[in-house]
């Protein structure tokens, strides 16, 4: 960045900048555009080499594979079903408990929501193994409940991300609602909720992407091939027996896809809803 | 209705709106937590009864004959890699989205991608790419004269490799840094201007002091994340070749849930809190130093 303006025209230098910000685009992109190359180029193409940066065939095969000799279409439909549930439970459960801590004056109120940041903090590692033995002990494995039960009490960052909202719209709407005689709850429902598309938006694209591509609790909890969701189909397809690295591409593809449409649909929503989170400081 | 019943109203209503994130708390937070540092004392092989043990499972991270610590060896020196690498480097990616250049929007959405891909999807795609013989990495570095590596083969290679991949998946960090910046007063640097400032003296005494709550933020993320990373090692490497990626939170993993060691992997994820909260403190407590807010408000919520 230490340039000479005498040498350098604002221009050239904005040229290179621009130069070095496609740089950074293809690389960062490189992975995600090598699985979608790879799902479409046909199984002969995947340990061809040299690989053939820019696909030369076209081919379906690999999908026909994935959907045919895996268990996908069932990986699929669990994971549909998991990441429904989650979204619709807690990002009702997190905007109505954060109401709570944004609006109402209670004693420990502030004690309460510093544990909720703290509990967002707390390791994977450190409530998985608690956790674990919880759910076993009430003969949840193999069932879809780990994965959803908790989320329906509030999951913290959403508490947080809604109550900082929240607290920016005017206490004067709430009053107003009191006086026409609108109960808490109803001030919530009919004059808050409203107002809260922009957090509700964003609580929701993250529990997709986090139900979604959630790995490491399904592959603790679910073993039978019945209860599989996506991210374990991928996961347990490459075994010492069978390793079909085309299907993988495949599947991977399909299940990225996904992600990655909702994130270019909802970006201003995503990337709007982390500015207003306080977080900035 | 009295100003007195209208409070015990408010205080009511509030305790009930709180009440679910409450009993989750109790129920899969503290109430396991709990019980996992009871059992943390005792030996447990899950279907066998329980016996108090004592400090004994301590005593076995401590073991200088063991495995938990070259494990947590291994995983101080990755944090140490990994947290200043996506720091500087999503700091970096945030500078350039924030200049004045067509693109920066989608490029914003682009570079983020990599961070939506799941743990298995994420790790298998690392391992492919990684082959040795045919993946995209060896032959981009052949047109260099470089390699072939063996990315995930060599074990002096091993753990840099799964360093690697973690700065493609930059884009929280990077999101928070390109609102702060953003967040800069614009006339701070029309002063700077006027002063004669270069583009690096202001990045220098304007932005960098600006930015360092997001910093801090960054930091302590980026910190619990990368100690618990585990999804990587399972895929790719399965902690190996020769135990060269076997990090700490792999152990943790595979006394809990292949071994069924319950109060040996009890010990060793209490053992592990105790070690990120106390680099989380000592962050924090160094950031009176480094950090600068512009109000009091600002700090921490």
């Amino acid at each position: 960045m230490i340039l000479n303006k005498r040498t350098i025209s604002p221009a050239f230098f904005k040229g290179l900048l621009f130069l070095l910000l496609i740089l950074t685009v293809v690389t960062f992109l490189l992975p995600v555009y090598w699985v979608f190359i790879k799902a479409v180029n046909g199984p002969i193409a995947i340990f061809k080499y040299p690989p053939d940066l820019f696909p030369k065939r076209f081919s379906l095969d690999n999908f026909r594979n994935g959907f045919q000799d895996y268990n996908t279409v069932v990986g699929f439909l669990n994971t549909l079903k998991i990441v429904a549930i989650n979204i619709a439970g807690t990002t009702m459960v997190s905007a109505i408990v954060a109401y709570g801590f944004a609006r109402m004056d209670f004693p420990g109120r502030n004690i309460f929501f510093v544990i909720v940041i703290a509990s967002i903090l707390i390791p994977w590692d450190v409530k998985v193994i608690p956790q674990f033995m919880e759910f076993s002990h009430l003969g949840w494995t193999n069932t879809f409940l780990p994965l959803i039960v908790p989320m329906m009490f509030g999951f913290p960052f959403y508490i947080f991300v809604f109550r900082q909202f929240i607290i920016q719209i005017p206490y004067e709407l709430d009053e107003a609602g009191i006086i026409d005689g609108c109960s808490r709850i109803g001030v919530f429902f009919r004059i808050l909720l409203p107002l809260l598309k922009p957090p509700i938006m964003t609580v929701m694209v993250y529990e997709f992407v986090r139900s979604w591509n959630d790995f490491l609790d399904p592959l603790i909890y679910l073993s039978k091939m019945s209860k599989y969701t996506l991210s374990l189909t991928i996961f347990y397809m490459i075994t010492p027996f069978m390793m079909d690295w085309g299907a993988v591409m495949a599947i991977s593809a399909l299940a990225v896809l996904f992600p990655v449409l909702m994130f270019f649909l909802m970006q201003k929503y995503l990337f709007g809803g982390l500015s207003f989170s306080g977080l900035k400081g | 209705m009295s100003r007195h019943s209208i409070k015990s109203q408010e205080r009511m209503s509030g305790y009930l709106l709180i009440l679910p994130w409450f009993l989750g708390f109790l129920f899969f937070y503290s109430g396991p937590m709990l019980f996992s540092f009871i059992i943390s004392f005792c030996n447990w092989d899950y279907f066998k009864d329980l016996t108090f043990i004592g400090l004994d499972n301590y005593f076995r991270i401590f073991d200088s004959a063991g495995h938990a610590l070259p494990a947590m060896g291994r995983t101080l020196k990755f944090v140490f890699l990994e947290v200043p690498l996506q720091l500087v480097i999503s700091l970096a990616v945030a500078m350039l989205l924030t200049r004045k250049i067509p693109g920066t929007r989608i490029s914003r959405t682009l570079i983020y991608l990599p961070a939506v891909m799941s743990g298995a999807v994420g790790g298998l795609i690392w391992r492919y790419m990684f082959n040795t013989q045919t993946g995209l990495f060896n032959y981009l570095l052949s047109f260099i004269g470089v390699g072939p590596i063996a990315w995930i083969e060599n074990p002096d290679i091993a753990l840099y490799s799964i360093v690697l991949t973690g700065i493609w998946a930059i884009g929280q960090p990077m999101i928070l840094f390109i609102a702060a910046i953003q967040g800069v007063p614009k006339t701070y640097y029309e002063v700077a201007e006027v002063d004669g400032a270069g583009k690096f003296s202001q990045f220098r005494h304007i932005t960098l002091p600006m930015i360092t709550p997001t910093i801090l933020i960054n930091t302590i993320i980026i910190l619990i994340l990368q100690f618990q990373m585990l999804a990587p090692i399972i895929v790719i490497t399965s902690g190996g070749p020769a135990k060269s990626t076997y990090l700490y939170s792999y152990l943790e993993y595979e006394n809990a849930f292949k071994f069924l060691k319950m109060g040996y992997a009890s010990a060793l994820s209490w053992f592990m809190f105790v070690v990120i909260l106390t680099l989380t403190l000592i962050i924090m407590k160094s950031s009176r130093k480094w950090v600068f807010y512009q109000s009091e408000k600002g700090k921490m919520l």
